[in-house]
């Protein structure tokens, strides 16, 4: 009997003694952070590529000499990061006190009270206001601008000289453009495909975003952020105006991304690049493009173009708010922006830097990004913005795949959809 | 008085052992320590199976978002909504056509090479087996990028070396899913070739010696003695891969992310799009009950099967 009470305690002993540790670990994650000096520590989480991750790692010195604050950086990838975020936050605890988000998750974080509103308003001296308004929501700026980034056309100016035509103005006169491009020999002959869509699933917002609203589409949301109905007519159009452009492209097109084009516009082997400037970077000035000092970007015709970028928020969770909102801030410095547009290739959010003559030398297109920022239009970024996007790009991929009928046909079924889902 | 010397299970005795005979509070109190040695791993089994199937089956019944603050029950309206959205029932009808297909040329192909090694060439069959099962052994994530290039168009080397120009397989609505199907079994047919060839070297000689004897030619030797005997074998390889290709996800969102268009969209990977790109807890966790009862169902049909075959061995 005796022997069973020993196994008994043992046995409660064993149980009990590794639960105890588990509990003691898991009590210090919430707990605030500090510095080896003593001073606060964040921890801070971004995009895992070089102009997010290099560029923040390249400013963290700086930052900790200037305030002492220590900074603790996690680079995460693009795919399955939004699930990190939602995960973190639903857990309540401050995994991050930092995060790098994408702008149109802005409105789902905020209306969850996930992210902590800009307080010093010196945080956004110097940034485009076109690229601040990215994270408003509700009234409030709940993320400092860390890239900017505009859907526009990279085009070739040696193919367009040669045959004696300007960019597009309009959406029609880009349709009117195609079979000139197509049905030249010397293009033909080279292999030169008139454009490259990133028909991506992914990618389908991007796409109608920026043909919707250069056709006079309305804003997908109204200043409330709530959606508004999709114009059937204009969407019609802007699937029409889509359609051709993928006949155009290279048999590519329906699994083009934001990486695969770019590469083919590079290789030389399309006249019109539909892509966001931030993608590209300074990559088409490097010695093994076969575009170096002939191509050009602007505006999508008509003018308006998907509008992209991220910025960095504070968790509201955080317990070094503070600190963090002054690392978000400290980034976004003329000066940051500045040596991380030099030396990672970020696309500016400083205004001043958009005209900078030493960025220049390596993304001479930069004004033209500049340009097209003032007439772009955002997507979805109201608390239902996951839904919504998702909504436009499997619509739009549906429909370029011939899945969906006719451009009215798919038009009806996007309008009767985010009606639905508003 | 002593303490016993002689633990129960030395004496013979067993917790809960009805055939001996002591008070119900006795015999629990003997066999307490046991139950809380298991007590661990039943928390555990709890904690990671139970409690998430629990909370799966209440969020199916709920609008429920992702990070979201507050749910509300809505009744059987996702379950409502599963029988009446098209693009999941597209993507069911893509997922049984993927699976269906792949798996039947996998068995086929394993079959192929299962016999050809122990028939003629038994003794590189060991080095074969190895080079065979490298596909098996690669991430299916490194397999869909790689075979992404391979099929590029413009860069790839097997469209090249095919011949195709400007044309992609799997950037084709027709031909995605085609494509998708001959990755699938390129990978996997190495795993049911390992296990048809056990299956094959399982066969007692003696069995084969006392069939070709009664003369039996090599067509009635493989319908009459080989296919019977690693029928059961056979069902187990179908039931692992039907079973994990219903479930494919990182190869199909790797190679084609489920497109053109909804070409390549199988269950997991709506379902993914449902939970973390709209955030749509509560359909996504409707979706994922009523995808594991079909799953349970094939399950069942093929376990039957596999009694059967061996009743019919028996």
């Amino acid at each position: 009997m005796l022997n069973n009470h020993r196994r008994a305690l043992a046995a409660t002993v064993a149980l009990v003694a590794p639960a105890l540790g588990l509990t003691a670990c898991s009590a210090g994650g919430g707990a605030p952070v500090t510095g080896d000096r003593g001073d606060a520590a964040i921890s801070v989480v971004t995009l895992q590529s070089p102009t997010f991750q290099g560029c923040i790692e390249a400013l963290i010195p700086g930052f900790t000499e200037e305030t002492g604050i220590e900074v603790n950086l996690t680079a995460i990838p693009y795919d399955g990061m939004l699930d990190k975020y939602q995960t973190s936050f639903a857990a309540g605890t401050a995994t991050y006190d930092l995060l790098t988000i994408a702008f149109q998750w802005t409105g789902q974080f905020a209306a969850n009270g996930f992210l902590e509103p800009v307080a010093d308003e010196g945080a956004l001296d110097g940034v485009a206001q076109t690229l601040a308004n990215q994270y408003q929501f509700a009234g409030e700026q709940f993320a400092v601008p860390y890239n900017s980034a505009v859907m526009g056309y990279f085009y070739r100016t040696d193919i367009l000289d040669r045959l004696g035509v300007d960019f597009p103005t309009s959406q029609e006169e880009l349709l009117d453009l195609l079979p000139i491009l197509e049905n030249d020999p010397e293009l033909q002959a080279e292999g030169i495909f008139p454009t490259s869509v990133m028909g991506d699933k992914t990618q389908g917002m991007a796409n109608f975003n920026s043909v919707y609203h250069s056709l006079g589409g309305p804003a997908f949301e109204n200043e409330n952020s709530q959606p508004n109905p999709i114009d059937v007519d204009i969407a019609t159009r802007a699937y029409e105006s889509l359609a051709a452009q993928v006949a155009a492209s290279p048999a590519s097109v329906l699994t083009g991304t934001f990486a695969s084009t770019p590469a083919e516009f590079a290789a030389g082997t399309v006249v019109l690049l539909p892509a966001f400037n931030g993608s590209v970077g300074s990559s088409f000035e490097s010695d093994e493009s076969a575009v170096k000092g002939n191509y050009a970007f602007t505006a999508t015709p008509g003018g308006a173009g998907d509008l992209g970028g991220w910025g960095n928020a504070v968790a509201a969770s955080s317990t070094q708010k503070e600190a963090a909102a002054k690392f978000a801030a400290y980034i976004a410095t003329p000066e940051a922006d500045l040596k991380c547009a030099l030396e990672f290739g970020k696309p500016p959010v400083s205004e001043a830097n958009f005209s900078n003559e030493e960025i220049l030398v390596n993304i001479p297109y930069l004004p033209s990004v500049f340009e097209a920022l003032k007439t772009a239009t955002p997507r979805y970024a109201g608390e239902n913005a996951g839904t919504l996007n998702d909504i436009v790009d499997s619509i739009t991929s549906q429909f370029l795949a011939g899945q969906l009928g006719s451009a009215a046909d798919a038009a009806q079924e996007l309008a009767d959809q985010i009606a639905a889902a508003s | 008085m002593t303490t016993p010397k002689i633990t129960a299970q030395q004496n013979g005795r067993f917790p809960g052992d009805r055939k001996h005979e002591g008070s119900m509070r006795q015999r629990a109190y003997a066999a307490a320590p046991w139950y809380v040695m298991v007590a661990p791993a039943i928390a555990l089994i709890a904690w990671l199976i139970a409690y998430p199937f629990v909370n799966t089956v209440i969020l199916s019944f709920q609008e429920a978002r992702f990070g979201s603050v507050g749910t509300s029950w809505v009744g059987l309206d996702n379950y409502v909504r599963v029988f009446n959205d098209g693009e999941l029932q597209q993507a069911y009808v893509t997922t049984a056509i993927l699976t269906v297909f792949s798996v039947a040329m996998q068995l086929v192909l394993a079959w192929a090479l299962a016999l050809l090694l122990w028939g003629t060439a038994r003794k590189v069959s060991t080095v074969v087996r190895v080079l065979f099962a490298i596909p098996m052994l690669l991430s299916p994530v490194a397999v869909g990028v790689v075979w992404t290039v391979l099929l590029h168009p413009q860069y790839g080397w097997l469209t090249a070396g095919l011949g195709f120009v400007n044309f992609s397989p799997i950037s084709s609505p027709d031909t995605a899913l085609i494509s998708l199907i001959l990755v699938e079994t390129w990978q996997w047919t190495p795993f049911m070739f390992l296990i048809i060839a056990a299956g094959l070297n399982s066969i007692p000689e003696e069995t084969l010696e006392a069939a070709r004897l009664d003369g039996a030619g090599p067509v009635r030797l493989f319908t009459s003695v080989i296919w019977p005997l690693t029928l059961p074998v056979t069902l187990v390889a179908i039931l692992f891969r039907g079973l994990d290709t219903l479930k494919a996800f990182d190869l199909p969102y790797n190679l084609t992310g489920g497109g053109p268009g909804t070409a390549t969209q199988t269950i997991a990977i709506y379902l993914y799009r449902q939970a973390f790109t709209r955030f749509d807890q509560g359909y996504a966790s409707a979706i994922a009950l009523v995808t594991t009862v079909l799953m349970a169902l094939v399950a069942i049909i093929i376990l039957a099967l596999m009694r059967r075959a061996e009743r019919n061995v028996a």
